[in-house]
């Protein structure tokens, strides 16, 4: 009798199993009160006043952007910094579908899933600073600005995000037993690569290529023709460094769903990624320097601001480079987990300096963020890691569904 | 063409084109080129 | 007359010869864009300014623009130097005359409407337009408020209306572009200047005058006239009598035009685009057959070890 039950499932109980895990909707709501959810609670109760306000009363209400400084946190921080560290779904891809490093293959999904949820959230970060939102699909269908790199970024963004969308599918299509979806889907997952891969050189690129309008206003010591070749090679990096990161605390507060196989040799892939971003910070650091170089601006080092890109250059490119050596001579894992940290902290620090440190450097009316542009930020942050979690707790991500098995 | 700006908005919107077709023929193009062969020695 | 073939074929060859080699079109890969010929121009001459603020109210008034919080007839905004904003399309500044007993210098400043516009490279709708007469005009019916548009203008001339939830435009001078098209029409600030600091005309012949003016009163202006080649010139035209640095005016900016600043990496993008593909299909194909090779040998391998 129980499988004639089990056999025929009803819609309902169908639904309870896929969104509550198999809980009742009580014993679900009961085992949402945690500590983590608390917190991501409160800030919910401060950002989403604040949302409503900004939509409501304009930017001016909860900004502190001005005619001279027209972008800020939430294009510094929420797109220039959410871009570069969701690269890792491209950067991963790349290397297992296509350069055939098929034993990073567990670390695949996690990565495309932080690619596909970072740009997701870039987006909606995009939109709290448009000054009309809803016309944001303008310069896919309405009216072509083909001279503007602004235009390559919101092509390549929306093509992008249903890049990573296609290569997340067949997690999705396993999690709801959609069997035939999947098999169609993982036949897509190498052209879907291949255009993520080319769609992310350009996009990464492109969103430093917005700086080569402003000579006058980015500091010279940040200004150059290169910078886009720049913002792609710490992307790669921030993304890489991203992957290890975010493998770190998935392991831990994860640690149920993956096997004891996949724990074993987590610390092994760690290890290889760290040498994977050492290769790249120190192209980076070399590419910075001959930045410098083609404007001749060696004088400009010894300024304020000059000592400020000797700290950003030194502390947060060479020495986590030469961290990820360290770790990957010493096969410590460890030490690997705490250089991602200080490279994702560089890449943050890059992206801050160009959009607005360097930025508007010599000008009176200098800009900073209001505590309001803070809230929204660091909501979205929230509702994505919310986001994360919830499909991470029902879709095989950082593990192999067991149906699927004989195919990995 | 009197403008910088008016030639490159004509030719930008030419080459994305250009690009964007290339893109669709490279899938057909290598679709042909890599069919299997009975044979062993394929690439 | 009969002509036979031979003769026809040659008068037919030296035609055709001729035809080819005296072809209009000479094939050269360098470029040049000499703008719209018959742009309008603006030339201010900030020696005849007085600081009334006329065509600060004219502008005002012909845009409708909300009534200013301080009077146009307060003297005392020049005590500190203000900017155009969503609510004032043009702004006069005062600066202190270096020469002691002298007039201090007033400067209107507004978009200078250049030749190749910073700000419609920008635009990723296509929003702003250089016209033929000269004005650089935004469509507010396209823009998406991504303010690129104020990040890329070297004079950081647009403004916006951030206090605007639902309909928030760019706003900056128009060139007074449903005037200038009338015929006789002239831009309301033009227009309302009582001392005719500000002259209206084709932009070839305002350079011509600017110079003129220059030789014809050596030692009162500075020998520059600022407009006419930063960024790849503009259509307003400035002369002053002291150094336009001293007057707030921008004298790094360099004449490279400013789409010229992007075009290096937007060429660089169909080229990214039709080059990857082969190299990243090819290290999948590369990759691919490595796995092939290496099962066959290991396939190989068990064979010879089973069979020995």
């Amino acid at each position: 009798m129980t499988e004639q039950m089990a056999q025929k499932p009803t819609f309902r109980s169908w639904l309870q199993e896929k969104l509550f895990l198999g809980k009742t909707t009580s014993e679900y709501l009961k085992g949402l009160v945690t500590p983590f959810n608390i917190i991501a609670g409160l800030i919910l109760a401060v950002g989403i006043p604040v949302t409503v306000i900004r939509f409501t009363q304009g930017l001016a209400s909860v900004t502190n952007l001005s005619d001279t400084n027209p972008w800020g946190l939430w294009i510094g921080v929420d797109v220039l910094c959410g871009v570069a560290l969701a690269a890792g779904g491209f950067a991963i891809g790349t290397a297992v579908y296509l350069f055939g490093l098929k034993d990073y293959h567990s670390v695949v999904r996690p990565a495309v899933l932080t690619g596909f949820l970072g740009y997701f959230f870039v987006v909606v970060g995009l939109c709290f600073d448009l000054g009309r939102p809803w016309r944001l699909p303008y310069p896919m269908f309405v009216s072509y600005g083909v001279t503007s790199v602004m235009f390559l970024v919101g092509w390549h963004v929306a093509l992008y995000l249903s890049c990573q969308f296609v290569e997340f599918c067949p997690a999705i299509s396993e999690w709801l037993g959609w069997r035939n979806l999947r098999k169609w889907l993982v036949r897509l997952t190498v052209g879907a690569t291949v255009f993520g891969a080319i769609l992310s050189t350009l996009h990464q690129s492109a969103l430093g290529a917005l700086f080569l309008l402003a000579p006058g206003k980015l500091h010279p010591l940040w200004y150059s023709p290169f910078i886009p070749v720049f913002f792609f090679i710490s992307a790669i990096v921030a993304g890489l460094s991203m992957v290890i990161f975010e493998g770190m605390l998935s392991h831990r507060i994860f640690s149920n769903q993956i096997d004891h196989h996949h724990h074993a040799t987590f610390d092994r892939l760690t290890v290889g990624l760290g040498k994977a971003a050492a290769v790249g910070l120190f192209s980076y650091f070399c590419l910075k320097w001959i930045g410098v170089a083609h404007g001749n601006h060696w004088d400009l080092l010894n300024t304020p601001l000059g000592h400020w890109f000797l700290v950003e250059v030194f502390i947060f490119v060479l020495l986590p480079c030469f961290l990820y050596v360290w770790g990957v001579q010493r096969e410590s894992a460890g030490i690997v987990r705490f250089t991602a940290i200080l490279t994702v902290i560089g890449i943050i620090l890059n992206r801050v300096n160009v959009s607005m440190v360097a930025f508007n450097w010599d000008v009176v009316d200098r800009y900073s963020p209001r505590w309001t542009e803070f809230v929204v930020t660091i909501t979205i942050i929230t509702v994505g890691l919310l986001t994360f979690r919830w499909i991470v707790n029902r879709m095989p991500v950082l593990y192999t569904h067991p149906d699927y098995k004989e195919e990995y | 063409m009197f403008t910088l700006h008016d030639f490159m908005h004509l030719t930008k919107g030419i080459e994305y084109l250009l690009a964007v077709c290339f893109l669709a023929v490279f899938i057909a193009f290598w679709r042909f080129l890599d069919k299997k062969k009975r044979s062993k020695d394929s690439i | 007359m009969t002509i036979n073939r031979r003769d026809f074929l040659k008068k037919a060859g030296i035609a055709t010869g001729g035809g080819l080699l005296a072809s209009p079109m000479p094939a050269q890969a360098f470029e040049y864009f000499p703008g719209w010929p018959e742009r309008f121009g603006a030339l201010i001459d900030t020696t005849l300014c007085i600081g009334c603020r006329s065509c600060e109210a004219a502008c005002n008034e012909v845009n409708n623009l909300p009534p200013p919080k301080v009077s146009f007839e307060d003297k005392s905004v020049f005590e500190k130097i203000r900017r155009p904003d969503a609510q004032s399309f043009t702004v006069v500044n005062r600066f202190p005359n270096p020469d002691p007993g002298g007039r201090p210098i007033y400067v209107k400043r507004q978009c200078m409407h250049c030749n190749e516009p910073a700000c419609a490279s920008a635009c990723l709708v296509s929003a702003f337009k250089k016209t033929p007469e000269a004005a650089v005009i935004y469509n507010q019916d396209l823009c998406i408020g991504c303010r690129y548009c104020m990040i890329a203008c070297p004079f950081s001339i647009p403004a916006y209306e951030y206090d605007n939830a639902f309909t928030p435009k760019v706003r900056k001078c128009t060139f007074c572009y449903d005037r200038i098209t009338k015929p006789g029409g002239l831009p309301a600030c033009a227009e309302a200047c009582p001392v005719e600091a500000i002259t209206f005309g084709k932009r070839s012949e305002l350079t011509k005058l600017a110079w003129e003016r220059i030789t014809a009163n050596p030692g009162k202006y500075v020998d520059h006239v600022y407009g006419e080649h930063e960024v790849g010139g503009g259509s307003w035209l400035y002369l002053a009598a002291v150094p336009f640095d001293h007057l707030g005016f921008k004298t790094d900016l360099g004449t490279t035009p400013y789409p010229t600043f992007t075009r290096g990496f937007l060429g660089a993008v169909p080229l990214v685009l039709a080059i990857w593909p082969a190299f990243l299909v090819g290290s999948y194909a590369f990759s691919r057959r490595r796995e092939r090779v290496a099962k066959t040998e290991d396939t190989n391998q068990q064979e010879e070890e089973a069979s020995s």
